[in-house]
């Protein structure tokens, strides 16, 4: 039996699979839930400062969210796009909105400006004024019914809401010094935005106050009269959907230390919770009830993805024989979290352990919240290189970290079938066949698994004594040293796996990063693209108040009744 | 033309790598032009000036010849990128010693960075200077002094650099922008353009992973 001083954080040998990580579920640690426990604790104000559009959806609106020190607004423009040019792909060169989160309030200058910049999205130009560049498409069948039914004067139907899920999809938010916009440098003191990504979160969470006054006003100017503005329950029913490519995962393999600081906070949220002596009275009725409205989420969550459509259907059996289990547990017993997670571990698919860890975290805010204050990095600390690092210790944290590679076969075809290479055309990164494909002299260092192994031999014939004289004379090393050397410093730092086998699976990378975002819904279009819903069942600005700001993802059990 | 810091960055990594540096030493590249234009100095112009000498060119006559000081170059003169990272790996070794110099060095404002990372590790301010021009690091401090014309040297036939204990002379202030002239940065993307493949029909169609319908 053991003490609570004997559980440990898991095995990075165990969480750092690609399999698992691409399981992964928002958390109380997600960057959309922090944004949000932050509006209300610091009373954050919110208004349309603007909003002119016509009936086809030209024009433009300004969104400001007003915090303690600072004011940051959306600014979103409308377009009337042709249903062909309509794509969610990176090469579409036109949307039906495109959104810049400016840094304060806007002058009408400042507007001017940007209207002939943002709308280009990659092929314009934003200053250190705008944090965030994005564009959104409809979904077309979900907007023109909403239109009509309010138009009608009726509400939408549920089922065909749950159906999509949102009204339009972004398919990229730009952040961080990307197309002229500020860097994270310029911004990082401010409390409001030193966890990652709010700025590119708070440019959503507006996106979908935006979209949902658009509908209401087009269906307006379409039938003045007998128009109808949406159910208040059915509006926080819309999220704002997102389709996700390649770009994001090299991202995760580009910020060790990030990523470990991502990984690290939830491993160590989950270790505080299982070791939790005694339970106190009520936590287990909350926990049946998260564990029924995950199942009411997994019921709702659809995809047609063979790998998502098996993966929703463990979940959902998972789901079933907790609620089951949850039954027979003694609420008394010492260490009952603890206990319940063995049970998780032995008995349910990678899908239901992962929901299960998340929803665990839900029980103790205390312990699990601060720990959002450990998310981010200052990468300038690890990037310098240890060259006094004997080569012995060197091979030691190849042989802890990479040992997976080290017995991996690189002579085999599959074990790096595919390479990792930027393409002139759009400037995004892409997935190509290595032996079907003249990329190789193109590729980037996105395999971290092989180039260790491929360094651990050239240490084995190495007759330096330190890191340093190594490199030297052996600069092709040198980005998977320091690859090496965070990773032996920092646990999380490294996907144990093969990241250019002929089997890998982008999504499972995208899905680890959006369910830190806290998307939920995950539908791989592909193995290299995937939609998302975010903010679904978010409370608006008018709504946040303690007892909204922080239950809200999963949806609530009413609707299983509907 | 007014760039972040992040595409200082990513651009020069790129770049370094088209003009033919490992992937590791075009990250050092791409944080040496960085750090130059936070602190007000020209990073890109300085870069863009040693990949167009560099061009080509190989690792092992442009690397420093470390056995004893002064380190010097096999070729023509050292490369400020190898020998930057080089001193930064050997950062403890720097902290003990007495302060050494290089030889002939190409482009040695892009030392700096490597300076100020070694500061960084040891805890010990460092003077750097060459043609009359001395500059001071220290982890939280950079200094410059002197003929600051010299800043842009091409190439010093001597880098003196020692151990101080304080930072002193005109402290350089932080910038988030940059604003490289664009001959430079022009010069910088044609390189940069080097690392992006050509697109295929069959990449256009299979890279990004086009399968369903994007458009519901």
């Amino acid at each position: 039996m053991q003490n609570a001083g004997q559980i440990k954080p898991r095995d990075p040998d165990k969480v750092m699979r690609l399999a698992r990580l691409g399981s992964f579920h928002q958390s109380r640690l997600s960057f959309m839930r922090q944004l949000l426990r932050r509006f209300v604790a610091e009373s954050w104000r919110f208004e349309q400062a603007a909003f002119d559009f016509d009936g086809k959806g030209v024009g433009h609106a300004v969104y400001t969210a007003h915090g303690p020190e600072r004011s940051y607004s959306l600014i979103a423009f409308g377009n009337d796009l042709p249903a062909e040019k309509r794509s969610d792909r990176v090469i579409a060169t036109e949307w039906d909105a495109a959104f810049t989160l400016f840094d304060g309030v806007p002058e009408q200058a400042d507007i001017d400006r940007l209207r002939e910049n943002v709308p280009k999205q990659e092929a314009g130009r934003i200053s250190e004024k705008e944090l965030t560049l994005s564009r959104a498409n409809r979904s077309v069948r979900l907007w023109d019914y909403v239109v009509d039914r309010l138009s009608k004067g009726l509400q939408p139907e549920i089922e065909t809401l749950l159906e999509v899920g949102y009204l339009m999809r972004t398919t990229a938010v730009y952040g961080s010094g990307k197309f002229g916009a500020a860097d994270r440098a310029q911004i990082v003191e401010r409390p409001e935005l030193q966890a990652p990504f709010q700025a590119e979160m708070l440019t959503v969470y507006l996106i979908r106050c935006f979209v949902l006054d658009l509908v209401e006003h087009i269906a307006r100017l379409r039938a003045p009269e007998d128009a109808a503005p949406l159910d208040r329950e059915l509006r926080r029913y819309f999220g704002i959907g997102n389709s996700t490519g390649l770009g994001m995962a090299p991202f995760l393999i580009n910020h060790p230390a990030l990523l470990n600081a991502w990984i690290g906070a939830r491993e160590e949220a989950l270790c505080r919770v299982r070791r939790v002596e005694r339970a106190q009275p009520g936590e287990l009725k909350v926990l049946k009830s998260l564990v029924a409205r995950a199942a009411l989420h997994a019921e709702h969550w659809h995809s047609e993805h063979p790998l998502q459509v098996q993966k929703l259907s463990d979940l959902r059996d998972d789901l079933g024989r907790v609620k089951h289990h949850l039954k027979k547990i003694d609420a008394n017993a010492s260490l009952p979290w603890n206990k319940l997670w063995l049970w998780v571990e032995e008995n349910l698919s990678l899908e239901g352990q992962e929901q299960c860890a998340s929803l665990l975290l839900e029980l103790y805010p205390d312990l699990v919240d601060p720990l959002a204050n450990f998310m981010s990095t200052d990468e300038q600390k690890t990037f310098p290189i240890d060259g006094a690092m004997q080569i012995a210790r060197l091979r030691q944290i190849i042989e802890e970290v990479y040992g997976w590679a080290i017995n991996t076969d690189w002579s085999q075809v599959d074990s790096q079938a595919r390479l990792w290479y930027t393409s002139e055309e759009k400037l995004e990164p892409r997935l190509g066949e290595r032996f079907e494909e003249p990329l190789e002299p193109y590729e980037q260092p996105l395999g971290p698994g092989r180039d260790a192994a491929k360094l651990y031999r050239a240490l084995n014939d190495a007759r330096a004594d330190t890191v340093a004289e190594f490199l030297l004379s052996h600069p092709e090393h040198r980005h998977i040293v320091r690859r090496a050397q965070i990773a032996g410093r920092l646990p999380y730092a490294e996907i144990r796996d093969n990241t250019i086998a002929s089997d890998m699976m982008p999504i499972d990378m995208l899905r680890m990063k959006l369910s830190f975002f806290g998307a939920c819904d995950f539908d791989p279009r592909s193995d290299r693209w995937v939609r998302i819903n975010m903010f679904q069942n978010a409370p608006f600005p008018h709504e946040l108040a303690a007892e909204t700001s922080d239950n809200w993802t999963l949806p609530p059990l009413q609707f299983a009744a509907q | 033309m007014s760039i972040s810091l992040g595409e200082v960055q990513s651009l020069s990594v790129k770049a370094a790598r088209g003009a033919g540096m490992e992937w590791g030493l075009a990250e050092e590249a791409g944080m040496a032009a960085r750090w130059l234009c936070v602190h007000g100095l020209q990073g890109v112009e300085a870069l863009s000036r040693l990949l167009q000498d560099q061009d080509g060119g190989d690792y092992a006559s442009s690397r420093p010849q470390t056995r004893s000081w002064p380190w010097y170059a096999e070729g023509q003169s050292l490369c400020p990128i190898k020998t930057g990272a080089a001193i930064c790996d050997r950062a403890r070794l720097i902290k003990s010693g007495e302060g050494f110099a290089l030889k002939s060095t190409a482009w040695p404002i892009l030392l700096v960075p490597f300076l100020a990372s070694t500061a960084t590790l040891t805890g010990g301010p460092l003077q750097v200077s060459w043609q009359h021009v001395v500059l001071a690091v220290s982890s939280d401090a950079v200094s410059v002094d002197g003929d600051v014309d010299m800043l842009m040297c091409s190439e010093t036939s001597n880098v003196t650099i020692k151990n101080v204990s304080a930072v002193q002379g005109e402290f350089l202030l932080p910038h988030f922008r940059a604003s490289p002239d664009e001959a430079s940065f022009e010069y910088l993307t044609r390189l940069a353009h080097r690392t992006y493949a050509p697109e295929t029909e069959q990449s256009r169609l299979s890279g990004a992973g086009a399968g369903l319908a994007d458009n519901d």
